[in-house]
Formats: structure tokens, sequence, C-alpha cells
């Protein structure tokens, strides 16, 4: 009896398997379409009001970005270099680690940074995941690992607990990376005097400020600086024109990319950082050497345009970039 | 299944069972699991995952186009931001890293080609990739010297003094249009052209700017162009296009070896199905032969429980039937016995188990009853009959017997089954029966029934014997009267005193019948003469006269009497009696109290005899008579111990005439006292002549019954004896026949007994022709017992006169009484009584009886026979008897085929006693007791020879005698004869042998 059932279960199954064997694809399905515009003829776009992101997630990552036990002393955490209070950045040339040690490079603003394409100057991680254990492992930075990150952080019950409320599971690393990520994609400073414009607010910008904006354009500035970040979403040499470097020392972080490529044409090349808040992301550079907007704008042009700019010019120009800062729970960042 | 193949033996149940099951259970556990591993193996190829890969195929394609399709856009400033791109080139790096991870269900060797291929696809993507950044920085700085070139050219060319610089503007610009190489020359002509004029210092300044910028384009468009082509010329497409493919094959190699598993799913599944089918029906055949084997054993057990209550109850029926039960194997060996069995036998079960049912022989049955009865079984299966058996305690009792064989399947005899009742009482029963059938229920006499089977028995008794026999019909005169007068109650009463009174005056040996009302039968056999019935009749018409009384009444009656003589009136029994009857009449006619003889000529008879009488009266008065003397003598001494007196007529015309010729006639008449007295004082005299002579010898004489019965028999003896004082009374010897000394033992013994007084003996005369018992003889007080003549005479050749000789022999011995033998007509004669152990003999064989002057002498030259002189001093002891009855039954045997071959009558002689020397009479002696005791002798074993060879030439005679050939039978008598005589010869010498070792013994 139960063989007969077997066999006749076996039977129909076999018909339906058959069926399916028997259409071996020939071509591959349709893609679904995707959610960014093609051949987008506008250059910058206004930042998004509202995030699609976990609230329980962003608080957990919140927490662990202020957490100094990420670090080996527990001297530092993340907000010690990314600032909020200070435009996502310390308003250093170069950040200072544990023991005091001091960094390489200027630390970027966390601001925004989740619509960078690439992350660190030279854009050696793709994503804000790929970039958290940066920082924490680099030994003039945090100077710590994984193992002890998690042992230090399960002795604390509170956060025993909230993982496993917030995630289901036991402290890990990709669960810790992740609750950072999510909370540093929600540093978002949308609404700035600029995006205003961009969304059809012709009088969000003055006449002087406009003025900066076409020269913005005009000038070329644009040309890199472009995109929803208005920048973040390139590499470019600094020195594309003329040779920044020239009468420089040149120290093995300027030699940008090229420390991840090694090939001659990414020498000093670096990732074109975004220009949302620079008015507050003071000193400029991949190294914080230009501690001034409107010195910065003129490096630019000289070595990245090959122009001379005129001071109206800067000041124009410097007053657009200031419309460029956004808000942050409501409030222009500072 | 097992259990059919045994049927029903459970002992072959494989004691495996436990063991089959448990590998049939692991191989189910084991397809099962094979099923399961197929089941999974085939249904390995998720449709989800490979539609999910081939959705990353596809969008890596996709992804791929548009990262192209922004870059052309870029480089044409259609695109206007990096962001879409960028976008992009995220996606595509996504779907490539997810690419490297291929579906589980490929093959290990195609996933390995898959992933390979895929590597190879994302390192041509991220070749691209990078050449996309490079692409992006040229592009954007391309497009601001473009812009810039422009800005300046628009200031420069209103001026229409610098036709170089507006040759190089236009140059640049066609080169911007159609980046060739030779724009890039022309420029660099107008270049050098431009550098050697000296421009305004503000100019000038513009117009390095512009040849920058210039510089800048024509470096800057190329890299793009050449970057551009780098980017398009990439093969991802085929690459892909052949990941796609390696995938595909990949995918159909697992499609295909799913299949496979399918099929083999498939096949497994139905062996699996068959298997389980095959297991089925084996439990169903298993389950069907277990409850055909169930049913068999409770059919069985039913079966089993039925016979053993039938057992129980023939268990029962064996125990407590009445009948006695014997149970025997094949060679009749007793298995087992009923408790009846014990009762009726004596015999307990532990007695006769084992043992032959022989034992129980009462030895009342010949061999030949018991081969008749085991033929009868083996042939017919059963035999029923009546038998004689003998108990434990040696009482031969008679009973019904029936054995049955039981035999097996093919025939073979198993078991034999006997059931026999004790028919003691059924025996007595029939006695009683047979008395009520037999006798008259009134008087308890024979009725008329006995009467005639008794007359048929004494007709022929009288025939054997030549002797008379008479049928007296009695009729009481006027008894009507009786019952008339006083009721039949007196009258029976009467009926039953008359009876009586006949049955007293009547001989032992007759018979009186009652055949119903007055009617008596007398029945007188062996009568040795014609009248003797009369005086028998008138004792009986004497008694019925004398006064009887009943009940107080006194009667006086008479009877008339009818009478039938045999063989006068050679007669069947009915007619005797019927004649009788008639006579009766004329009886009745005559007068009544009277009695008639039936034979016309009884009145001539009658008249006969009383002559008779009064012839020997006058013969005796003319001294006629005289008396002869027969001597005895000692075989062993060969002395004469004495003379029998022996009375003679000397006829005047016939001779001397024995006494039988004339004592009868005058036996119940005075005469005969006379006569005797006469003889007596005779012999007396005599004994006193030869007392003088010398001759002392003892002399018997014969006392008739009539004298015994005279009262002063005694007296008269002695005043005889007184008459001859010289005379020793201790030499006389009176000699009475055995019959009479029966017929009132009393008086007769009280006789011998006054007669001892004196010293006369007495001597029992023809013992063995009476019937006495052994309790007469022990009464009797004789001192001498005569062996009839008759016995002695025959038991030379007739094996039970020797027998009876040797009992006689034994009887007197018990007694201590002397024998001696009558008869000893030959030498052999003596010779085998001196073997018997007879010391005294009589007869022609010593000499016959003499004168008795003729004594003396013979006394004188009397001689003992020489032929005896071996025998005389020799003894033999009883249990060498069986020689000397072996030589008479060979004598016997011999005779009776002698007699049979002569008298052509060759079919009477037993076949099987003469084709088997062991099965003649003489044989089974020889085999049998001879055998055990002398084998020994050599004579004994020289016997055999010759006893064989006797029975091949009579076994020639016998069969010349069943053809018919008497004369050449005849012719082999002589011969025969010789033989017997050889074996005689050597019997003897056998016998003589063993005497004088049992003598040389004793000493």
């Amino acid at each position: 009896m139960l063989g007969l059932i077997i066999f006749g279960g076996l039977l129909l199954w076999q018909n339906t398997t058959s069926q399916k064997t028997s259409l071996l694809p020939a071509q591959l399905p349709i893609s679904v379409p995707l959610s960014v515009k093609s051949y987008n003829f506008s250059q910058i776009e206004p930042l998004p009001f509202v995030l699609s992101l976990a609230n329980e997630k962003i608080s957990l990552g919140k927490q662990l970005f202020n957490e100094v036990l990420l670090s080996r002393d527990n001297s530092v955490s993340c907000a010690s270099c990314h600032d909020l209070a200070k435009g996502g950045t310390d308003g250093l040339s170069v950040s200072t680690g544990i023991n005091g040690l001091k960094g390489t490079r200027n630390a970027p603003t966390v601001f925004n940074s989740a619509f960078n394409f690439a992350q660190f100057w030279d854009g050696r991680e793709a994503t804000i995941e790929d970039q958290v254990a940066g920082p924490i492992h680099n030994p003039i930075e945090m100077d710590s690992n994984w193992q002890d990150v998690i042992t230090k952080l399960k002795a604390k019950p509170a956060y025993v607990y909230a993982f496993k409320e917030v995630y289901s599971a036991p402290i890990n690393k990709a669960n810790i990376i992740d609750a950072i990520a999510h909370y540093e994609r929600s540093l978002v400073t949308p609404d700035s005097s600029f995006d205003r414009y961009l969304r059809g607010e012709p009088n969000s910008l003055t006449q002087e400020e406009l003025k900066g904006y076409q020269l913005f354009k005009g000038l070329g500035c644009i040309s890199c600086h472009q995109g929803i970040n208005i920048g973040g979403n390139m590499f470019q040499r600094i020195g594309a024109v003329s040779d920044y470097f020239k009468g420089k020392e040149i120290k093995p972080s300027d030699l940008g990319r090229f420390n991840i490529t090694s090939q001659e044409d990414d020498r000093f090349v670096f990732k074109v950082p975004s220009l949302r808040n620079v008015a507050v992301t003071a000193p400029y550079f991949h190294d914080g050497s230009i501690k001034t907007l409107e010195e910065a704008v003129s490096v630019m042009g000289e070595y990245q345009l090959g122009r001379q700019l005129s001071d109206d010019e800067i000041r124009l120009l410097s007053l657009f970039l200031h419309t460029l800062t956004g808000q942050w729970q409501g409030q222009t960042l500072q | 299944m097992s259990q059919s193949e045994i049927d029903f033996d459970y002992s072959k149940i494989p004691t495996t069972r436990g063991g089959r099951w448990l590998s049939r259970l692991s191989i189910l556990l084991i397809a099962i699991v094979c099923l399961s591993v197929l089941f999974f193996k085939a249904d390995f190829v998720s449709e989800k995952e490979h539609s999910a890969y081939s959705q990353l195929l596809h969008d890596q394609r996709e992804l791929e186009a548009k990262v192209n399709n922004e870059v052309l856009a870029s480089a044409i400033a259609l695109a206007r931001n990096y962001d879409a791109l960028v976008f992009f080139i995220h996606q595509l790096r996504m779907v490539g890293e997810k690419i490297s991870k291929v579906p589980a269900f490929l093959a290990k060797n195609d996933s390995f080609y898959v992933i390979t291929q895929a590597k190879h696809v994302n390192s041509i993507l991220h070749k691209k990739l990078l050449l996309i950044d490079r692409f992006k920085r040229i592009n954007s700085l391309l497009h601001n010297s473009q812009q810039y070139f422009n800005e300046l050219s628009y200031g420069l060319l209103n001026h229409h003094d610098l036709p170089l610089v507006n040759a190089y503007i236009h140059t640049i610009m066609l080169f911007i249009q159609t980046p060739e190489q030779e724009n890039i020359k022309n420029s660099h002509l107008l270049e050098a052209q431009i550098r050697r004029i000296d421009f305004p210092i503000k100019t000038q300044k513009v117009i390095d700017n512009l040849l920058l910028h210039g510089h800048l384009i024509e470096d800057s468009k190329l890299a793009m162009e050449k970057l551009l082509r780098q980017i398009m010329s990439l093969p991802f497409l085929q690459q892909q296009r052949k990941l796609i493919h390696l995938y595909l094959q990949a995918y159909n190699n697992a499609l295909v070896l799913a299949e496979q598993y399918r099929i083999l799913l498939y096949i497994l599944a139905l062996i699996l199905t068959l298997y389980l089918a095959y297991l089925f029906i084996d439990l169903e055949m298993t389950r069907r032969s277990l409850a055909k084997a169930h049913k068999e054993v409770s059919d069985r057990f039913q079966a089993q429980k039925r016979a053993e209550t039938l057992l129980k109850l023939h268990d029962t029926a064996f125990n407590s039937a009445h009948e006695g039960i014997t149970l025997t194997d094949a060679e009749a060996n007793i298995i087992t016995v009923n408790p009846a069995f014990t009762r009726i036998t004596g015999y307990d079960s532990d007695d006769v188990v084992g043992k032959n049912p022989r034992i129980l022989k009462s030895g009342h049955h010949d061999n030949r009853f018991y081969h008749v009865m085991w033929n009868s079984i083996v042939e017919s299966g059963s035999w029923v009959g009546e038998i004689w058996n003998k108990n434990k305690s040696g009482d031969v009792y008679p009973e019904l017997l029936s054995i049955n064989r039981v035999t097996d399947n093919d025939n073979r005899i198993t078991n034999y089954v006997a059931v026999f009742s004790d028919i003691s009482h059924i025996k007595e029963q029939e006695n009683q029966l047979k008395k009520m059938a037999y006798y008259d229920a009134l008087t308890q006499l024979p009725n008329r029934l006995l009467l005639i089977d008794r007359i048929t028995q004494a007709i022929l008794s009288v025939q054997h014997h030549k002797t008379l026999m008479a049928v007296c019909y009695l009729d009481l005169d006027n008894f009507k009267v009786v019952n008339d007068t006083y009721g039949h109650e007196v009258g029976d009463r009467l009926l039953v005193k008359m009876s009586e009174r006949f049955s007293s005056t009547l001989r032992t040996g007759d018979t009186v019948a009652r055949l119903g009302g007055d009617e008596f039968v007398f029945l007188l056999s062996g009568l040795d003469k014609f009248e003797q019935y009369a005086d028998t009749l008138e004792r009986l018409i004497k008694a019925t006269a004398q006064v009887i009384s009943v009940d107080g009444h006194l009667f006086n009656l008479t009877a008339s009497v009818g009478v039938s003589v045999y063989p006068f009136d050679k007669s069947d029994a009915e007619s005797l009696l019927r004649h009788a009857d008639q006579a009766m009449y004329q009886a009745k006619q005559q007068g009544k109290n009277s009695y008639h003889l039936f034979d016309p000529h009884h009145d001539t008879l009658i008249r006969g005899r009383y002559h008779q009488i009064s012839l020997i009266e006058q013969a005796f008065k003319a001294k006629e008579f005289a008396v002869y003397y027969q001597p005895k003598v000692d075989l062993r001494t060969g002395d004469v111990i004495g003379m029998e007196a022996l009375i003679r007529w000397h006829h005047p015309e016939q001779g001397l005439l024995l006494p039988a010729h004339f004592l009868p006639v005058i036996e119940d008449h005075e005469l005969i006292i006379k006569i005797d007295s006469w003889v007596i004082e005779s012999v007396l005299a005599q004994m006193e002549i030869w007392q003088s002579q010398g001759l002392d010898l003892k002399i018997s004489v014969n006392v008739t019954s009539a004298q015994l019965q005279q009262e002063d028999f005694v007296e008269q003896i002695k005043s005889a004896l007184a008459r001859h004082p010289l005379i020793n009374p201790n030499k006389l010897e009176l000699e009475v026949l055995e019959t009479v000394a029966l017929e009132d033992i009393m008086s007769v013994s009280k006789v011998i007994e006054e007669c001892h007084h004196f010293g006369v003996s007495f001597a029992l005369d023809d013992f063995g022709t009476g019937y006495s018992s052994l309790t007469y003889l022990k009464r009797l007080p004789i001192s001498t017992l005569k062996i009839d003549s008759s016995f002695v005479m025959g038991m030379l050749s007739d094996p039970e006169d020797l027998a009876i000789v040797h009992s006689v022999l034994s009887l007197t011995h018990t007694f201590q009484k002397s024998v001696i033998a009558e008869g000893a007509e030959t030498h052999e004669h003596c010779q085998m009584l001196l073997q018997l152990g007879c010391r005294y003999a009589q007869g022609f064989g010593i000499a016959k009886a003499m004168p008795a002057d003729d004594v003396l002498s013979w006394v004188m030259q009397w001689q003992p026979l020489t032929s005896l002189k071996p025998y005389q001093e020799l003894y033999w002891n009883d249990t060498d008897y069986p020689i000397l009855a072996a030589e008479v039954e060979h004598i016997h045997w011999v005779n009776s085929i002698v007699s049979a071959v002569n008298e052509g009558e060759g079919l009477s002689i037993v076949p099987q006693t003469v084709s088997n020397d062991h099965k003649c009479r003489f044989g089974k002696w020889y085999y049998g007791v001879g055998r055990q005791q002398y084998s020994d002798e050599v004579t004994f074993q020289n016997i055999e020879q010759l006893h064989q060879k006797i029975h091949i030439l009579s076994g020639e005679i016998a069969q010349n005698c069943q053809i018919g050939e008497f004369e050449q039978a005849k012719k082999q008598l002589p011969k025969l004869l010789r033989q017997r005589d050889e074996i005689i010869v050597l019997l003897r010498e056998l016998s003589l042998t063993i005497a004088i070792k049992f003598k040389s013994k004793q000493r």
C-alpha cells in the first residue's frame, strides 16, 4: 500500500519536474528598472528629506558612533573626529587618534558621506560599510580589532540587550558595522538654500549667490563637483591643469589613488570631495593645508581650471558655496 | 511459505525469522534513505536559484550596457552628472560579486568553470571601471578646457588682426569635431607661428591660455577617444556570453544529472514498490499459511481432543469392560490386558505382559483345535468360539473368545485383540437350561428329549460293546382315578414318590424318564443277556405295587409295562420307544400289572432261556462242569504265585465251553448259587490234594453277583473253609467283578471286610471296565486289582490301552494294592508288563487254564521265559514310560497305515503325520521329550535316520494310495513293517540301555 502511494506520488512529481526541464531558458529574464535617472541633464540634484532607514538601528548606530570602547584604550570614538557640532569633522588639518597620534589626512565630514561613490580620500573603500572597519583598525586612529571590540561591547548588558532587540542576534562584526552604517546614512543635511533654489524657490538665493552659482557653472567647477552631493562621485588629479606639488615636499599620502592602483596615471589623484557644508568643514584639501574657503577656491581655479580667479569671482563663488550648507535635525550646520 | 512446505510442521519455521525481518527492515530503511537522497538530488536544481542567477546575468549585461550608455552620454554631454553612472557601476559591481557565487546545484566541475568565467568577466568589468574613472577625470577636464577655449576664442575672434590665432582656433575647433592627427599637425604649425608673434602683454596672456587649453583639448580629446575605444572594446559581451553559455551548459548538465537521478529514483521507487508488493504478498501468504496452519492446528487440536475423549472412552470401556481384553503384538506377545482379564484369569498385567497367551492353555483342546483357530484368524481375520482355558490357580473354565487381528495399511498384522468372557456361569445356565429342557419339572427325571438322546447313545454303546439294551414303557394303571378323586396335587406328589421309588430300584447305569402324566420309561442298557431286563421289570412292578402314602392317603397302584429290546428290535430311538409303547398297550390289554415285550419272538426267547437253564442244571447234575486252573506268575522271578479257578463246561456236543456261554443265562437264577458253592468246594478240595502233593498255591475263585447278594455268603465261605481245615484261608482269594462291586459298594465292602477277618482276601476282577472312581477304589478293601485282559491284550498296539494299563499300575502303587495283569497273551506282553513295572501276570502267554490234574506237572516244568531274562533284573523309571508309549504309538501309526492300505482307504492316512517326521506322535516324542532325555544315547540318535526313512516310505505309500495304486502300496507294506520293527528293536535297546544305566547308578 505504502509503496503504491509513494509510487503514485513520484509519478505526479515526475510529471511536474519534467515540464520544468522542458522549459530550458533560451533567454534571460528582463531586469527590473533602476531608480536612478539616466542621461540626467541637470548637473546637481537636491538632497532628499525622507530616508527609508530603520530608526532602532540608527539609534544603536548612534550609540556605537559615540562609543569609545571601539578604540584600544577606550579614548577615541568615531565622533571624536567626526563631531556633528563641527560640521561632521574635527576642524583640524589632520585628526588625533589614540595616544594623541596625528593622522596623515584631513578628516572628511561624516555628513552626507553615504552619497559618496567611494570612501576615504583615495576612495579605497566603496561603501560606508566597508569604511567602518578602517578607523577601528588604524594604529594611529582607534588601534583596536573586532575581537576586542565585541568582547568589550558584550561586557555591557545594555549593548547585549540592544543588539538582541534590534538584530535578534548576539553582538558581532556585521551587526556593529550595519548599525554604524545606518547611523551614518542617516546623517544627511537637506534643505540648504541652494537645494531650496533647485527645488524651485528662486528667492532662496541672493543675486550675488546666484552670480556665484553662474560662475560655479561657467568656470567649470561644476564639471567635477556635480551630482547630488556636488562632488563625491569621481576622482580627479589635484593639479589637473598645472603641477600642484611643484616646489612642495611630497608625502606618501599625497600620492592618492596611486597608493591603491600603482598606476602612474593615478598619481595625485583623489576623490573629488562633496561641496555640501563646505563652508563649515574647514580646513580644506586632503591634508587640511588650506585654512579658508576663499583660498581653497583660488587654488582650485589655478590648478584645476587653469584660471586666475579675480577676488570678486572668489567672493561670489564663496558666497555661493555658503548656500550649500544644509540642515541637521532642523538646524543649519555651524 | 515454510509453513505450507512443512505442512504444518512448526519445527521447520526458520529460526532466522527475526533476522529475516531485520534484513527486510534494513532493506526498506536503505531504500527510503536512497529514495530521499535521490529525491533531493533530483530536485536539487532549484528553479528559484536558477532564475535568480539568470536574472543576475541578465542584469550584468543590462547594467554594463547602461554604463556604456552613460559613459557615451557623458562624453557628448548628454548626461551632465555622474550619479547615474556611479549608481550603475555600483550595481554592476554588486551584481558581479553575486555572479561569482554560482548556484549550488551546479556540478563541481561546471561550477568551477562558471566561477572562473564569472571572475574573468568581473576582471574585465573592473578594468572597465578603472578606465571609466579615468574617463570621468578626462571628460571633465576636456569639457572645462573646451568651454574655456570657446570663451577665450570668443574674445579673440573679434580681433581681425590675429589671423593666425583665428586659424589656430579654427583648427582646434575642427579637431574637436574631427579629432585627427592632421588637425593636430596644423595646430602645432599654427602654434609655432603664433609663438613667434609678439602680442601685447594682455593679449599675450590670453593667447598663452588659449594655446594651453588648445593643448589640453588636443591631449584630452585624444586620450578620451582612446579611453572610449578601450572601454567599448573590452570583450565583456563575448566573455559574458561565454559565461551565460557556460552557466546554461552547467545548468543543463545539472538538469540532466537531476533527470538521471529522477530516473534512478523512479526505478528505485519501482523496485521498492515491487519489493513492498512482494512483502505484502509474502505477508499475505504468510498470513494465509498461518491461518491455514492455525486452522489445521485447531482442527488437529479438536481432533486430538475428540480422540482423547474417545481414547478416554475407549480406556474406560477397556478398563470397565466385563469381558477380558488381551492386546498382543504381531508375535502374539501380550502388550496389555484389562482388569476384567485379571479378574477372569487371575493373572495380573505384570504376570502376562510380554508373554504368549498360551500360558492360559488348559490342555482341553488338541493342537488341531488351535490350528483351526489360527487359520481362521489368519484367513478371515477373526475367530470366535468357546475355549477352555486355565486360570492362574489352575482351574479350567470355559470362555467365549473372540480374536481379531489388526492390520496396518500394508495389510501387515500389527496386533491381535482377544476379547473373552468367562462363560462358566453361562455353561451352568446352559446346564440349567438343559436340565429344564431335558428334565421333567415335577419329578426331575429326564424327559422324553433326554430319553431319546440317552437311547441313541445307548444304541451306540450297545453296538460297541455287543451287549443288549431294553426300553421299558411303564404306565400306571388307573392313575386317572387318583387325580380325579384326590386332585392333581396329590396325584403329582404320588408321581414324585413313585419316581423316587423307580430311581432307587434301578441300577446306576440305567435311566428312568417321565414322559408326562403317569407314563415312565426305563432304559436298561449294558445287558449281557436278553432275559436280564425281565428281572428288573419284575422288581419295578413289584416296587410299584408296594403301598404308597401321600398326605395320609394310602395308595396301592399297579403298572403295565411294554418293552423293546435292542438289537433284537434293531430300530432307532424313537421307534424303540414307540414299540415299547405299543407293547405297553398289549400289556394293558393282557390285564394290567404285567409287562409285554414288543418282539414277536418274545415268548420263544423266554422259553429258550428256561430251556437253557434246565440244560445247564442237567449238565451240572451230570457233573459236566469242571474247574480249570490258570497259573499266575511272578514275571520277574518266574515263580508261580497262584492259580485262578475257572469253571468249564464239558459240553457233550459243543466241547469245552467258557463261562460266558452259560453263566449269564443263569446269572439271576438260583442255580448259579449252587454252582458257585460247588466251585468253592471243588477248589478247596483240590487245594487239599495239592497241599498233600507239596504244591502250596494261592487259588482265587470268581464270586458272582448273585453269590455276593446272598445274606449268608460270608457264613458259606466260612463253613466251606471249616470243612477243609487244612487249607490256610490266606490261600483262598475271592475275585469280584468291578461292576459287581460297584453295584452295592457298601455291602460288598462289608463282605470283604468280614472275610478278611478269617484271612480270605479279595481281588477286583476286570478292573478298568467299570467306571470306578478313585473314591470307590479307596473305599473297597480289596487287596488286589486285576487289570482287565482287554487292555493288556491291546496295549502293544493301542496307545490308549497302554495308557490305561499304565494308569492302573500307577493307581495301584498309589493305593498300595497289588496288581496282576490278565491277558498276557504273548512274551511281548510280558516284556512290556515288566517294563511298565507290572510284576504279576496271567494269560495265554504264560499258560492257558488247565485241568487240575495237569497243574502239578505244569508247575514242575514251568520255566520263566528266556526272552524276559534281560528285563527281569531291570527297573524303569516312570519317566521312561514315554519310550514305551512312543513304541506303541509308532506301532499304532504303522498299523493304521497298513490297515488303511489294506482296506483301500488310503485317504485316511493323515498326510501331515506322514510327510513330516516331526508331526507324528512318535516324532513329537522323539524331537520333544525324547531328545531332552536321551539325546546322549547312540541308540536314540540312530533312531532318527530310521524314523526319517520310514516317513519317506510311508509318504510314498500315502502317495500311491492317493493316486489309487493300492496294489503298489501293498507291496511296500512288508518293507514298512520291517522298518517299523527296526525302530522297535532300537527303541527296546534304548529302553534296556536306560534301565541298565539306571541300575548301575543305583548300585
